[in-house]
């Protein structure tokens, strides 16, 4: 049996520490609790825990200088704690190394699968630093040979779209922002050509998804960017 | 020193009266020329032609800087022929014998019309000197008291008082209202305007232009109206009456008036600016409370919130395996934060009704004590843990109010005190009679309130300590609070610290009514 991972939750109120650690304690795991900032960073770096999931209004310093700090040693997992209404912060947040974010309030389902999802990931690149082909459900993208099939059937992107695929598929599960794509894809001067990315996206879906209309495979994150699902694999 | 003499001779010439109309000068002429054909009389043994005619210019001289220039003239006509009729030969006669003296006449007559005439103008120079220097003083002062304006009303009010001054008449201030001119400003007093003068007013402020009043015997307007040239502020316009017969308001005069009004439209059209900085001020601080209420929402209603949801969907989890314990404290937690929310909500609901409604107070009689009996019981059910002490001992008189929104107001203090107070502070209450009010106190001995943050605590909104530990709350409640104190007469304060550099005391003061209720 591997050892329990370790959670860090990072939130000024005491009510979310409430109902946060029993919940994750009787999910298996084990939990670690911090109410500023200040507190956070010293736990993340000496204690070295699996998933953070932090909260950005804390009293001390603003949750972004944390993940800022954290992102400076550790490739840690963090998922922020965020208000719907402030894609803004969330984008900041991601943009700063934050790997996902979960909009308050959320249910405890929505959360444990985040943090599984992302401890999923964490353990795959441990053991393979560089992968060169991915398994996202029936789509199977080989790098290497440049080819991407689905359900067995090679489907023909263009290189624009399979760059865009293998980014994605590189972090799967993760959000990632729409200046992030298209400053990797397009490169920075394109950074806030969204409708460009729009369009791909779009592509992507009609040569790759069941239903375009009901994404299942690239999820689109309202106002912040996209994600590969990593549930099906 | 030249300066102080010319300064004499301007006293001088200001003591003199107002120029004189034809008869009057006529008049005056007549008894002058008669007085010095008089002294003339006296001294003609002794005195040559030249002498006589001598006593004569410095008559007209007298006359004409005395009262003026007409005055001045009528004299040498009419010593010319007074010293003609009397001294020259043959005397009592308008005829000349000697045709030398008819040269000295003739050269008398000139200097003397010269005389006049000049010492004449040198005198209405003078008086317009005067007035110029008093219209000039006038506009000063009215120009101070228009820096000063800040409102409409003000400006308007020095507007009709310099102009009626300036014109020594009537002045008054028309402005559209709907369909209607009405008279907004009035010196000396609100003028009776007929059908003519509003016809005249109105179309001064259509055509933006002076609309001059009848000429004397004619029928029509009184008033003549002049618009208020404004950039911006609403338009009004001028009207003026002379007291005096004339029905034009004096040349003279016209520039000053036109002065004034360029005054008055630049001081209108500053309180116009200042009107519309301050509505973007205001603008600015209401948007400022939104986002606070916004910033406030998504705080205090989504920690609750996250809470409730967050520990709903952990018990139902299945895949979780929560101890009995655990699943106690999550359903307790479900009830603090839902009754939390159920406050919080109560109190936007009761300050939204405050702006909207104002204060609605039941006008009944309410015993203090009882009510505050009753917030009491509500607080304590609410901290059951904590010492809540309120032992009244004198009785205060029923006072009128509302005994529901009293009860609130009680409740929403001492829940304050108690939450600032954490975790095991005390609250006390006392309840004392005054002269001519009860003073209830609510004193808690929590860190207290910095200096700074003492004077906002009332502010909508408005909370001390943001962060770390921070109780949850709405700022809402003692903003509530002091507008349901105020509807009931009364006064809300806060101290702090209250002993030791800890504590924070509210004292309601509320008003005892003189006359007790009869049952």
């Amino acid at each position: 049996m591997t050892r329990a991972a370790k959670i860090l939750i990072v939130d000024d109120e005491p009510q979310i520490h409430r109902f946060l650690r029993p919940s994750l304690i009787a999910a298996g795991f084990e939990t670690m609790a911090a109410k500023t900032g200040a507190e956070a960073v010293i736990l993340a770096t000496r204690d070295h825990p699996d998933v953070i999931i932090l909260d950005l209004g804390l009293p001390d310093i603003d949750g972004k200088e944390v993940i800022a700090a954290i992102r400076a040693t550790s490739a840690v997992p963090i998922i922020v704690l965020s208000a719907r209404d402030r894609e803004t912060e969330k984008i900041a947040a991601l943009d700063l190394g934050a790997d996902d974010y979960v909009d308050k309030p959320f249910s405890i389902g929505e959360l444990l699968a985040r943090i599984r999802s992302h401890l999923r990931r964490r353990h795959a690149e441990a053991g393979e630093s560089l992968q060169m082909a991915f398994d996202i459900g029936a789509i199977h993208v080989d790098i290497a040979r440049h080819e991407v099939s689905r359900g067995g059937t090679n489907v023909h992107l263009t290189p624009k779209e399979f760059d865009l695929i293998v980014l994605l598929a590189r972090h799967a599960g993760r959000v990632l922002t729409h200046r992030h794509i298209l400053g990797e894809i397009w490169g920075p001067a394109h950074a806030d050509d969204t409708q460009y990315l729009r369009v791909f996206i779009g592509q992507l879906r009609q040569k790759l998804e069941d239903n375009p209309a009901e994404p299942r495979l690239i999820l689109t994150e309202p106002g912040v960017g996209y994600r590969l699902s990593d549930d099906a694999s | 020193m030249p300066l102080s003499k010319a300064t004499r001779l301007m006293s001088l010439w200001r003591a003199l009266p107002e120029p004189l109309a034809l008869p009057k000068a006529l008049g005056v002429a007549t008894l002058i020329t008669a007085a010095a054909t008089a002294l003339g009389l006296i001294l003609v043994p002794w005195l040559p032609l030249q002498g006589l005619s001598l006593i004569y210019l410095l008559v007209v001289l007298i006359a004409a800087i005395g009262f003026g220039i007409t005055t001045g003239l009528a004299t040498s006509v009419l010593s010319f022929l007074a010293l003609n009729f009397f001294f020259i030969p043959p005397t009592y006669t308008f005829t000349i014998a000697n045709p030398s003296e008819l040269v000295a006449l003739l050269a008398f007559f000139a200097a003397a019309l010269v005389t006049g005439s000049l010492a004449g103008r040198m005198r209405e120079v003078a008086h317009d000197a005067k007035r110029h220097a008093a219209t000039l003083e006038r506009l000063n002062d009215f120009a101070a008291k228009l820096s000063g304006a800040v409102d409409e009303e003000t400006i308007l009010k020095a507007l009709v008082t310099q102009a009626a001054a300036t014109i020594e008449g009537q002045s008054v201030v028309l402005m559209p209202r709907g369909n209607d001119l009405v008279v907004v400003a009035a010196m000396p007093n609100s003028p009776i305007l007929d059908t003519a003068d509003i016809q005249s007013a109105d179309r001064a402020l259509r055509t933006r232009d002076a609309v001059y009043a009848a000429a004397r015997g004619w029928p029509g307007a009184r008033f003549e109206f002049r618009p208020i040239a404004t950039e911006q502020g609403s338009p009004c316009v001028l009207g003026l009456a002379p007291a005096t017969g004339s029905r034009r308001v004096e040349r003279a005069d016209d520039a000053a008036v036109e002065t004034i009004l360029k005054h008055a439209a630049i001081a209108l059209d500053r309180t116009r600016l200042e009107r519309d900085r301050k509505a973007a001020r205001d603008e600015i601080e209401e948007e400022r409370l939104r986002s606070a209420l916004l910033s406030a929402l998504s705080h205090d209603l989504k920690t609750p919130l996250a809470s409730i949801l967050g520990s709903v969907t952990s018990l139902r989890d299945r895949g979780l395996d929560l101890s009995e314990e655990t699943r106690a404290d999550l359903l307790a937690a479900i009830e603090e934060e839902a009754s939390r929310l159920a406050q919080f909500v109560a109190n936007l609901l009761d300050m939204t009704r405050l702006d909207a409604e104002g204060l609605d107070l039941t006008r009944d009689w309410i015993d203090i004590a009882d009510c505050t009996q009753l917030a009491l019981r509500r607080a304590r059910a609410l901290y059951p843990q904590r010492p809540i002490s309120f032992a009244p001992t004198e009785t205060i008189p029923p006072i009128r109010g509302d005994a529901t929104l009293f009860e609130h107001v009680v409740f929403n203090v001492v829940e304050n005190a108690l939450k600032f107070s954490r975790p095991a502070g005390t609250v006390a209450i006392a309840l004392t009679r005054k002269a001519e009010s009860a003073d209830l106190t609510i004193t808690d001995d929590g860190p207290g309130i910095d200096a700074e943050a003492l004077p906002h605590i009332f502010d909508k909104f408005y909370r001390a300590r943001r962060g770390d530990q921070e109780p949850p709350g709405t700022g809402l409640g003692l903003t509530i609070a002091r507008r349901i104190v105020e509807g009931h007469g009364g006064t809300i304060k806060a101290e702090s610290p209250v002993s030791a550099h800890r504590g924070t005391r509210i004292t309601i003061r509320l008003p005892i009514p003189t006359h007790e209720p009869r049952p």
